[in-house]
């Protein structure tokens, strides 16, 4: 046993941690900052787990989970872009273009979706029917769309045509739009894709968020005076940090534990399902403690409340 | 990073749960009905090396670190709760004698690792004084043959059984800085307990009441020095909740069991991840207790976790199961009964609570 990062994951959190922390003050709730996809991907971060002959890092999925993790703390539109783009579309890609650093692209963009929409095998090609939510913040031509295969679930390149744009509640940053796919050609990159490496690092995404929403809790705590002390000299704060910090530490245990290569699936489902759980209760608590500042968009809260809802639908 | 046992930890989780399986599963009921301390379960475990599991060979213990202490624990937790806490408290006070002890203070140890005691107790609260344990009013005053003790412990885990008590006081009328430990002999003349605490589980683990009457133990009774206490009683108790966190984990699992066993899979899957984030929880604090780094804010969190998932967890499972789970035939009235308390020895959820968001806003200062 032994709950030490590798050297390796500990650079790898290193220098996710500095280079987020210097994209900290842009605007992140309308766009991903083309310079800091740029960066990720000159940094070798959009191959995290990449097969290294197409030019991917070739690191284990706990790296990319810890990239995710780090990333989502300052904006987590991109931290759920790169967990999708690294887990799916480059984990199946099947040529260096996927990941070439020096195009700012996170894309092909990613689906998120309830009704999975299905890949008919047309012999020669294959079509994918149904519609997703795409995220496609650097406007790619093209979005790897997950649609299930005759019991599995297959990963295809889909021509992007007319989309609806949307503004879901929360991670805003990712540019999202309604998609319908009607029996276009799509090229398949896997007809079988392990979820696991997804899940995965999604859940990291989530508890990056909590962490976040634990920090913004403090920080604002610690200077609010009211009954003349600050917040944190309340038990009643006190209390509230000491669940919020035991929950995210268990869910960042479980996203570890998740990514190791002898853990099922499973247990990154019930990571991800945990993770969510765990991200949105520490938001709420978290803005509650902002009391009305925590409602308006001068404060990092109100985004990290509406970023955690688009995890909902994982529990 | 693996957070999986080990092959050490795993065999000595084997070894509690062949006992678990063969033994306790079988005295668990009537030793709960009959109020009975498990003297021959306990003898029996103590050969298995179960009473000193992160102690030293040379006092008799199986040297198999915190891990496997408390994988141990949970897998006796798992099939007798009451018979764990025993085992808990009895470890623990070995490690502190391991760790504060000298002379013949450490004689006392392979008495528990081989079972000649049946156990030790740790005799910190008093009736007045709980969670606040500096307030505590068991007095020690010195005089020519040692110190002459006075006061009352409450809730002593084993007291009527023990062949060892360790004995928190002040020294003379001094407060919370002369806090002492000391380790007294339960025979001593002045010693008297009252009937043990008719408690709504963990029967079959003795809890009494004790009252020191002008007890005179010898100068070598003391623990380190004078004024060590506080600060050996909360080293013990960051330990002890590494135990806690393991025997409510056990608790928490075996809820699971019972739901999986009774055709309720989809209730007991939605449950398990609560269980497995408190299984991460306990073992990365026992891992960080082993590996002798800091592990008191780990210990905190892994403690409050595993005591409140165990209780959320088979109070789900009743609701589950309906109005049969509430009767003794089910084991889910037992395992609520017998885990309500792991949410408040070794330290209430609150206090785990005041530990924690003291060591989390440490870090923003």
């Amino acid at each position: 046993m032994n709950f030490d990062l590798t050297e390796d994951q500990k650079m790898v959190q290193d220098m996710v941690q500095k280079l987020a922390k210097s994209y900290e003050e842009r605007s992140i709730d309308t766009s991903i900052d083309q310079d800091l996809a740029a960066e990720l991907g000159a940094n070798g971060l959009l191959g995290v787990c990449a097969n290294p002959e197409l030019g991917g890092s070739g690191l284990d999925l706990l790296s990319l989970a810890i990239c995710v993790h780090e990333l989502a703390q300052v904006d987590a539109a991109a931290a759920v872009v790169l967990a999708a783009h690294n887990a799916l579309t480059a984990m199946n890609a099947n040529s260096e273009a996927f990941f070439v650093d020096d195009v700012p692209a996170f894309g092909p963009g990613i689906p998120f979706s309830n009704e999975t929409p299905f890949a008919a095998d047309e012999g020669d090609r294959w079509t994918v029917h149904g519609t997703g939510l795409v995220a496609n913040p650097f406007g790619a031509k093209q979005a790897a769309v997950l649609a299930s295969t005759n019991g599995n679930v297959g990963l295809f390149l889909v021509p992007l045509q007319e989309s609806d744009s949307q503004t879901p509640m929360g991670l805003r940053g990712a540019n999202w739009s309604t998609v319908t796919f009607s029996g276009v050609s799509a090229e398949c990159l896997s007809n079988n894709v392990d979820l696991k490496a997804a899940q995965t690092a999604v859940a990291a995404a989530a508890v990056g968020i909590a962490r976040a929403g634990l920090h913004e809790g403090l920080a604002y705590a610690s200077e609010r005076v009211q009954f003349g002390k600050p917040l944190t000299k309340f038990q009643a704060t006190q209390f509230k940090l000491a669940n919020m910090a035991t929950e995210i530490d268990a869910a960042w245990l479980m996203v570890q534990a998740a990514a190791s290569v002898a853990a099922p699936e499973s247990e990154a489902t019930s990571a991800l399902r945990f993770a969510s759980r765990v991200a949105n209760a520490t938001v709420d608590e978290a803005l509650q403690l902002h009391g009305g500042y925590g409602y308006t968009a001068e404060y990092p809260i109100e985004r990290l409340y509406r970023d955690a809802k688009m995890f909902l639908p994982a529990q | 990073m693996n957070l999986q046992p080990g092959p050490e930890q795993l065999k000595m989780q084997n070894v509690a749960r062949e006992f678990a399986t063969n033994t306790l599963r079988n005295t668990a009921t009537e030793l709960e009905k009959n109020h009975q301390f498990p003297l021959e379960q306990l003898a029996e475990m103590a050969n298995l090396g179960l009473m000193g599991v992160n102690i030293d060979t040379k006092y008799g213990g199986s040297a198999a670190g915190v891990v496997g202490y408390s994988l141990a624990v949970s897998e006796i937790a798992m099939a007798d709760p009451a018979v764990a806490v025993t085992m808990c408290v009895n470890n623990m006070v070995a490690e502190v004698l391991a760790e504060f002890g000298e002379g013949e203070q450490l004689d006392h140890i392979a008495e528990i690792t081989s079972g000649r005691y049946p156990a030790g107790s740790f005799c910190l609260s008093e009736p007045g004084s709980g969670s606040d344990a500096a307030s505590m009013q068991t007095r020690a005053v010195p005089n020519d043959d040692g110190y002459v003790l006075n006061g009352t412990k409450a809730w002593i885990t084993s007291g009527e059984f023990a062949g060892v008590y360790i004995v928190w006081a002040t020294v003379g009328d001094g407060g919370r800085e002369t806090i002492s430990a000391f380790v007294v002999d339960p025979k001593s003349d002045g010693i008297s307990w009252g009937k043990p605490e008719e408690k709504m589980g963990q029967h079959a683990s003795n809890t009494v009441q004790l009252s020191f009457d002008d007890v005179q133990i010898p100068k070598h009774s003391l623990l380190a020095e004078v004024g060590h206490g506080f600060k050996i009683a909360m080293m013990a108790l960051d330990g002890g909740r590494v135990g806690i966190g393991s025997q409510a984990l056990g608790i928490a699992k075996e809820a699971i069991n019972v739901l999986r066993q009774s055709g309720h899979g989809q209730a007991a899957e939605r449950l398990a991840d609560d269980v497995r984030a408190a299984e991460l929880l306990v073992w990365r604090a026992a891992w960080l207790k082993q590996q002798k780094r800091p592990f008191t804010k780990e210990a905190s969190m892994a403690k409050l976790y595993a005591s409140e998932a165990a209780c959320r967890v088979c109070e789900a499972a009743i609701s589950e199961m309906g109005y049969s789970a509430t009767l003794p035939a089910q084991k889910l009235e037992k395992l609520l009964r017998d885990g309500r308390v792991t949410r408040i020895y070794e330290g209430t959820s609150e206090v785990q609570r005041i530990v924690i968001s003291r060591e989390v806003m440490k870090v923003s200062a």
